[in-house]
């Protein structure tokens, strides 16, 4: 469905004044009181689309994927941290990985570690299965780390487990990671939006040899191209919230990722030497961008498995929201 | 059950019911198009007698109960089916709307005879001298009792040879007039003093022609639209060229894609398979863009300078698509001597053209930057 733009407006307002007051409340509390979560269960597209977008645009220093995907997972879970996959386990779809009887524990948890987290490990046949286990098992190791985006409030857990220590949960992964990645895509192609406007407003001003940048054709193209990539987002995304399958998130997040790595590859180049300062600030949207479009598989691994997924069965997909009822 | 469900399951089941006809019209796309246009009127005229092309044109055209949505289930549907959506249906999609919008008489006479399969419409637009510089066009159309005499030469009308009327872009005010001095017209290409020459094309098909005109008179009654309105056609026209034929083509590029999967099961895919993913994401990704537009269109909502989004995510679409098959498929498309690898070969190159014809990718994206970016001007 194509969200109502009054609609999306108002609740993407709404959440960017929520992002604001939260830098010193903290998010999760702030929306648990908020309407957030009924609305994600009532409208999952607008709860995610508003406060997705909102956090692209005001780079907030927390993140409510953590939120989202623990509430996909079941509500009950609140003293539970989410173990986030990263590059760190490879391609960045689970967050452990079973050797012999140790579980190989690499993610990122947003905002503070529960007692207990949940690390999702592929198992042989590439089903998820999901374990819970104290964070402060033996062998594990929690730091606060900074990274590239260091205003994200990330800490890392890392190191193997037993896997008697470790209790299988029942929990349907999947269905969070789908959700999880049309996430992530709406907060890309908001940064990729950013990061175009103020290329954008640059160009146009600066000039060289009399003329503006933005009149010069090697510039006027390849913005042009970040537009296309960001505007062909917008309606994959929408897509996949018609859809709600594992594909069409996965092409989502994807193509989201090519817009913003895009986005912020011709914007360093066309905002020249001030682009480059710290004070210009293009560099923390780069930054978030490289961190989000890495975790529950970057733009580059999910094209892989796409089509690695589409060879093995031989045909390709061909999606069927037209015919289904939207009204 | 939606609408377009029912509408869906109701086209399905009249593809089973007449497989038998249909199979004989399989795989139309390779061949010469002297073989493979007659083919698709064939067809044409099917789908016709079925109502599925009628639907949404008005009444009194021909036409029946349904919009160009319909229309856009059925050509998904085709190419499901691996029946090649018939050519001539593309110039009927993107022609036929400015003709019901800005000659109504010539629609209600030309619309009936397409549904029968006995028409087959191209597009006069570029020339030598004018191609991205549309509006330069020289082609001259001089005022002479009751219609006018019309003289130059078109280039690039996509088979220009086996159509019986083009819709056709002149210039009626002065040489300096630009866009504002041109007038359509609807011509009979067996009109005295009309010229047509093929041009074989990069794949060794006579995909397009020359056309030339020697002082060929029209009846003013052909005039589509007013005079000198020529360019509102023009622009109006190439928002269903944007829309519906990139829907069309979508259809059929899914397609090919599964029909190359199919044939390559058994090979390495890990050489490609990174390139059929990316491939595969730019096409899902038009589709989702351009049945949007097609909605706007079904709605009348002008679709404006984003079509342009559309036609540049259809070049890269066409372009990426064919080049992993052109790789899948590597031993036919290098090597291969029969009918298979000749049409592997065709659409690999005709995909090259999808960047180019009906304003080149640069054109687009100079409309991006212009209209929609709002760029300063170079």
């Amino acid at each position: 469905m194509v969200l109502n733009p009054n609609d999306f407006d108002l609740a993407c307002n709404s959440m960017c004044e929520i992002l604001e007051k939260e830098r010193s409340a903290g998010l999760a509390s702030v929306l648990c009181d908020e309407y957030w979560l009924d609305l994600l269960d009532d409208d999952e597209q607008l709860a995610v689309a508003s406060l997705f977008e909102a956090q692209g645009r005001k780079r907030a220093n927390e993140s409510g994927l953590e939120l989202l995907v623990r509430h996909k997972l079941g509500k009950s879970l609140e003293s539970i941290s989410v173990v986030i996959p990263t590059t760190a386990t490879g391609d960045a779809i689970s967050s452990g990985v079973v050797d012999g009887d140790q579980i190989f524990v690499d993610g990122i948890v947003f905002g503070n570690l529960q007692p207990q987290s949940m690390v999702a490990v592929a198992s042989a046949d590439g089903a998820m299965v999901v374990y819970q286990l104290p964070s402060q098992a033996d062998g594990l190791l929690s730091c606060e780390v900074k990274g590239l985006d260091g205003q994200l409030k990330l800490t890392r857990l890392s190191g193997n487990v037993n896997v008697n220590q470790c209790q299988e949960s029942d929990v349907d992964w999947r269905a969070a990671e789908t959700s999880a990645r049309r996430a992530i895509a709406h907060e890309l192609i908001a940064l990729a939006e950013m990061m175009l406007a103020k290329a954008s407003d640059y160009v146009r001003e600066r000039k060289q040899f009399g003329r503006a940048l933005g009149s010069l054709q090697v510039v006027r193209n390849a913005l042009s191209d970040v537009h296309v990539a960001i505007e062909g987002s917008r309606d994959m995304l929408r897509v996949a919230f018609e859809e709600d399958d594992s594909l069409s998130a996965m092409i989502a997040k994807a193509q989201a990722g090519n817009a913003a790595q895009l986005a912020a590859r011709h914007s360093q180049q066309f905002c020249g030497a001030m682009g480059w300062t710290w004070e210009f600030g293009l560099h923390q949207f780069v930054r978030r961008t490289k961190f989000i479009d890495s975790i529950f598989g970057s733009s580059d691994s999910l094209t892989r498995m796409i089509g690695s997924e589409i060879a093995t069965a031989g045909c390709v997909p061909v999606f069927s929201f037209i015919t289904k009822d939207n009204v | 059950m939606s609408y377009l469900t029912e509408v869906q399951a109701d086209i399905r089941c009249w593809i089973e019911k007449n497989s038998d006809l249909l199979d004989d019209l399989r795989a139309v796309s390779s061949g010469q198009l002297e073989e493979t246009i007659p083919k698709g009127l064939k067809l044409q005229s099917l789908l016709g007698e079925a109502g599925w092309i009628r639907a949404g044109w008005p009444k009194d055209m021909g036409g029946v109960e349904g919009s160009i949505l319909n229309r856009a289930v059925m050509y998904d549907e085709l190419a499901r089916a691996g029946i090649a959506i018939p050519q001539t249906m593309e110039f009927i999609e993107i022609v036929g709307p400015m003709l019901v919008r800005y000659a109504p008489h010539i629609a209600q006479e030309e619309l009936p005879l397409v549904f029968k399969g006995e028409r087959a419409w191209c597009q006069g637009f570029s020339e030598p001298g004018a191609g991205s510089d549309l509006a330069r066009l020289t082609t001259k159309a001089v005022a002479d009792g009751d219609g006018y005499r019309i003289t130059g030469q078109k280039i690039w009308t996509t088979y220009g040879h086996l159509a019986q009327r083009c819709g056709l872009l002149a210039r009626t005010g002065d040489k300096d007039s630009a866009h504002r001095g041109l007038t359509m017209f609807w011509v009979d290409l067996d009109s005295p003093g009309v010229t047509v020459r093929t041009i074989e094309a990069a794949n060794g098909r006579n995909e397009f022609c020359e056309v030339f005109y020697d002082d060929v008179y029209v009846d003013k009654s052909r005039i589509v639209g007013e005079v000198g309105g020529g360019w509102e056609c023009a622009m109006f026209l190439l928002q269903f060229e944007r829309g519906i034929y990139a829907w069309m083509r979508q259809a059929t590029l899914h397609r090919e894609l599964s029909h190359a999967l199919e044939l390559c099961r058994s090979k390495n895919s890990k050489k490609w398979e990174e390139e059929l993913g990316a491939a595969y994401m730019v096409l899902t990704t038009l589709r989702a863009r351009c049945w949007k537009t097609v909605e706007q269109l079904a709605e009348g909502i002008p679709v404006g300078p984003q079509a342009s989004v559309d036609k540049l995510l259809l070049g890269a679409s066409e372009t990426q698509v064919m080049d992993v098959i052109s790789k899948m498929l590597t031993d036919d498309f290098l090597l291969g001597d029969n009918a298979e690898a000749e049409a592997l070969r065709d659409g690999w190159f005709l995909s090259r053209a999808a960047t180019i014809y009906g304003g080149a990718a640069e054109i687009q994206r100079q409309i991006v930057a212009d209209r929609l970016l709002m760029m300063p001007r170079g």
